[in-house]
């Protein structure tokens, strides 16, 4: 037991370091943009070169954010801020970027969460009652290349005009309950679930062909256990992997679904600091965007222990 | 409860029309009774296999006189009466439990499947079945071995536990499909005891092999197939000791058992050994960190022209040795000498790359898996094309140059333009030899080359590279499990138990008086399964 655990501390901590590498990298790569794009980061941070503030403005903000100091010490000033959780003022909503973070993600997580949720529905019940039967087979695959090329922008539009205009099923836009939820998270989930079912189906059919396949048949398993029991667990690996990256993918394309449906979050939140270059803002929304996606490797990690056993131990 | 079968035929469709993989075989099996069918691979041993129990697949077209298992009409099963049948009346046993059973579960849990399947008690009941059941087959520490998945036991254990999952509702007959193909001689002579066991208690089997000796020890009744046709069938003793038809002889003669044993070549004592191995260690974390030794202090020397032998069971250290001698792991110890200069140090410190380059040419090395060795979208002719420009070929005619490679191995040159996946495996293991003799080698590493063939290609292939020894004069290291193969293709022997070596000498010394108990235990083991 003391040496599993001798291991399991290392590989932890070293987990902890890399994630804190990539959130400095992230850090650090606003930092960049914030002294690379043209113009006085003065300008940038008080809101832009149509914001016209007084000298004195332009003063005390080059104090307050160390502007006048060699870059060097402006880099360690400004992780040194991050690292005790000060991510900055907002000039654009006129508040700390924490408080802009804390209102404007939980939207967009709910909308994250319930589109990877749908998405894999979807996959499951793509490939799982239709691979290596035929007809059926086709169909579904053939449907899963269509919704993984469609683009989410067009289907929200489509989704908003069809079922929120002509029908008035559902609610167009807002954030109240979850009526307002189902076609943002639709216009999402259906491109990924095309995506996840490709992937999907791909290793289903492959685990169909394996030898313990034919033995759980070989003893009387009906096919749809066969399928549920054996086949699922060996098909879900790449689908899990795919799926760190969806999160990461599921952010950007929030901005344009955000928009569509007209909801508060975080892509919407991104778009408008980005329009107004309120760099504070939009630095603190990428430094949440990577933190998410490291906390997503890491469940993915667990969650590849969990499916395949054998993995214990061999991953880094 | 017996299970009869009349003129059974099946087929599959397919492009260019109907492929018939059976055609009019007969047979009954009794409970207590074996009946083996033997064959080639293709013969349709394993479609008559799955045909039995309902499994020959969508597009499989089964038809019969007569398919009957204790007066029940099998011609006439609803997919439900078939469910209801596997497993409690018919259990099946396939090939490598390491994949046979499901590799992300307990074993434990695939046996119980096998009772709630067919809603067989409640789940403690289940469960003490299921300890009792690992009991049975000779499973230690039963409760232990049901938690641990088919990759945490050894092979002899899985192997148990696959039967235990097929005779958990103890059916009346059974169809082992290959049940010891690629296990070691000591686990196969075990788990021809524990089928020996299971007839006796009254359970009818129906035996799939290649392997005549298995068959011989077990089965009443043998029938032979030939591209799915019956060519022979009668008694064993009847067919295996006087057989009546040509295809059974040629299978009787491929057994290597039967092939005389090496003329052994004379060592000339003059000449310096091709390579030399001394002091050979390696230990590996495993992955419950702790360092375990993989290889102890092996040394060996193998002169020019000859062969020595490396027998032992899976895992005892083999083919590390062989990746070692190619210069692919890097030992922690010791260190190997090639052509009188250095080519492996062990340590940190190894013999850079660039210093073994020039003599790579002169090694070369056949596998097991052919198919996986090769890269698929290229044609033998790409293969072997650049496999000569690797041996250093002045490229004056290269066509000729294949032409001739393929004429060495007893390829027809219309073979240049097919692609691996399109040959048979001995047609492929031919092409592995072609390429590795292209270069020209003084040492060519065989890692169980022929293991994975059948027995007839077996003998075909040992014959090539016994001639093209003769012909071309090179030494090879030969890896094997299989005794009858060692015996007929060695000169010397070295004896190989948990990563040491523990014996070694004269191949004819070896295998008649072996000193150490474990080369005893092997050559028992090898005795029990080969054919009386």
């Amino acid at each position: 037991m003391t040496h599993l655990l001798h291991r399991a501390v290392p590989r932890f901590l070293g987990r902890l370091l890399g994630g804190l590498l990539v959130l400095l990298a992230a850090a650090s790569l606003t930092f960049a943009s914030l002294h690379l794009t043209p113009g006085d980061p003065v300008t940038a941070i008080l809101g832009g070169a149509s914001a016209n503030p007084t000298p004195e403005a332009i003063a005390a903000a080059r104090h307050e954010y160390g502007l006048d100091r060699p870059i060097m010490v402006q880099y360690a000033l400004y992780i040194a801020r991050i690292a005790r959780g000060d991510l900055g003022q907002s000039f654009s909503q006129h508040m700390p970027v924490i408080a802009v973070l804390r209102a404007q993600a939980p939207p967009t997580l709910a909308l994250m969460a319930s589109s990877l949720a749908v998405a894999w529905l979807l996959a499951l019940l793509s490939v799982v009652p239709t691979a290596r039967r035929g007809v059926a087979a086709a169909i579904a695959s053939t449907l899963e290349t269509i919704g993984a090329g469609l683009p989410q922008f067009w289907l929200g539009i489509l989704l908003l005009w069809g079922l929120a205009f002509e029908w008035r099923l559902l609610p167009p836009a807002g954030n109240h309950g979850l009526p307002a939820l189902v076609l943002p998270t639709l216009s999402l989930a259906i491109p990924l679930a095309g995506f996840i079912a490709q992937v999907m189906r791909e290793s289903f059919d492959l685990a169909l062909d394996q030898p313990f396949i034919l033995t759980a048949r070989a003893r009387g398993l009906g096919d749809g256990a066969v399928r549920l029991r054996h086949a699922l667990r060996h098909a879900l690996l790449p689908c899990v992997s795919l799926s760190t990256w969806a999160v990461g993918a599921l952010v950007g394309n929030a901005v344009a679904i955000e928009i569509i449906f007209s909801r508060q979050g975080l892509g919407r939140e991104l778009f408008l600091s980005v329009a107004t270059h309120d760099m504070p803002l939009v630095s603190g929304i990428v430094l949440f965007i990577a933190l998410t996606y490291i906390l997503a490797g890491v469940a993915a990690d667990t969650l590849y222990v969990l499916i395949d056993p054998r993995l214990k131990g061999t991953r880094p | 409860m017996t299970l009869e079968v009349e003129n059974l035929s099946v087929s599959f469709p397919t492009p260019t029309g109907e492929h018939v993989a059976v055609h009019d075989l007969s047979f009954s099996l009794r409970p207590g009774r074996v009946v083996a069918l033997v064959g080639e691979s293709g013969s349709g041993k394993s479609v008559t296999a799955r045909s039995l129990i309902g499994l020959a697949g969508p597009t499989a077209r089964v038809s019969a006189q007569r398919l009957s298992l204790g007066g029940q009409d099998l011609r006439r099963l609803s997919p439900r009466d078939w469910r209801a049948l596997r497993g409690r009346d018919i259990g099946m046993v396939l090939q490598d439990a390491l994949v046979a059973l499901d590799p992300l579960r307990p074993v434990g849990r695939e046996i119980a499947e096998s009772l709630s399947a067919h809603k067989w008690g409640a789940r403690a009941g289940r469960n003490q079945r299921v300890q009792d059941l690992l009991e049975q087959v000779g499973i230690p520490e039963p409760a232990l071995r049901a938690r641990q998945r088919p990759g945490e036991l050894s092979g002899g254990l899985r192997q148990r536990a696959l039967i235990a999952s097929a005779i958990a509702l103890t059916p009346p007959l059974l169809i082992a499909d290959e049940p010891t193909t690629a296990l070691d001689p000591s686990v196969q002579a075990q788990i021809l005891r524990l089928l020996g066991r299971l007839r006796e208690g009254g359970t009818g089997l129906l035996l799939i092999s290649h392997d005549l000796g298995f068959v011989s020890r077990l089965a009443d009744h043998v029938v032979v197939l030939h591209n799915g046709m019956v060519v022979e069938q009668g008694e064993t003793a009847r067919v295996l000791g006087r057989p009546v038809h040509a295809y059974t002889r040629t299978l009787l003669d491929a057994d290597p058992v039967r092939h005389p044993p090496r003329i052994v070549t004379p060592q000339g004592t003059d000449t310096p050994p091709l390579l030399t191995a001394h002091d050979l260690s390696l230990s590996r974390r495993g992955p419950d960190g702790v360092a375990r030794r993989i290889l102890s202090d092996v040394g060996f020397s193998l002169h020019p022209g000859r062969t020595l032998g490396l027998i032992g069971e899976s895992g005892s250290g083999k083919t590390t040795i062989a990746r070692i001698v190619m210069g692919l792991t890097q030992p922690d110890t010791g260190g190997v000498t090639f052509m009188g200069e250095r080519w492996v140090r062990g340590g940190r410190h190894g013999v850079p790359e660039g210093a073994r380059r020039p003599r790579r040419r002169a090694m070369a090395m056949i596998y097991q898996d052919p198919l996986g060795s090769f890269d698929p979208r290229w044609t033998v002719r790409e293969i072997l094309a650049d496999a000569l420009s690797a041996g250093g070929d002045p490229s004056g005619d290269r066509d000729h140059a294949i032409a001739t490679l393929l004429d060495r191995v007893r390829l027809p040159p219309a073979i240049a333009a097919r692609r691996p996946a399109g040959l048979s495996g001995g047609q492929r293991q031919r092409v592995a030899i072609a390429r590795a003799v292209a270069v020209r080698p003084a040492l060519i590493v065989c890692d169980e080359p022929v293991s994975a063939l059948d027995v007839s290609v077996q003998a075909q292939v040992l014959d090539l590279l016994e001639e093209l020894q003769r012909e071309l004069g090179m030494a090879y290291l030969f890896i094997s499990h299989d005794l009858g193969v060692i015996r007929r293709m060695c000169d010397d022997v070295l004896v190989m138990q948990a990563g040491r070596i523990v014996e070694g000498g004269p191949a004819a010394q070896i295998l008649t008086a072996p000193r150490h108990v474990f080369t005893r235990t092997l050559l028992d083991a090898a005795q029990d399964l080969s054919a009386a």
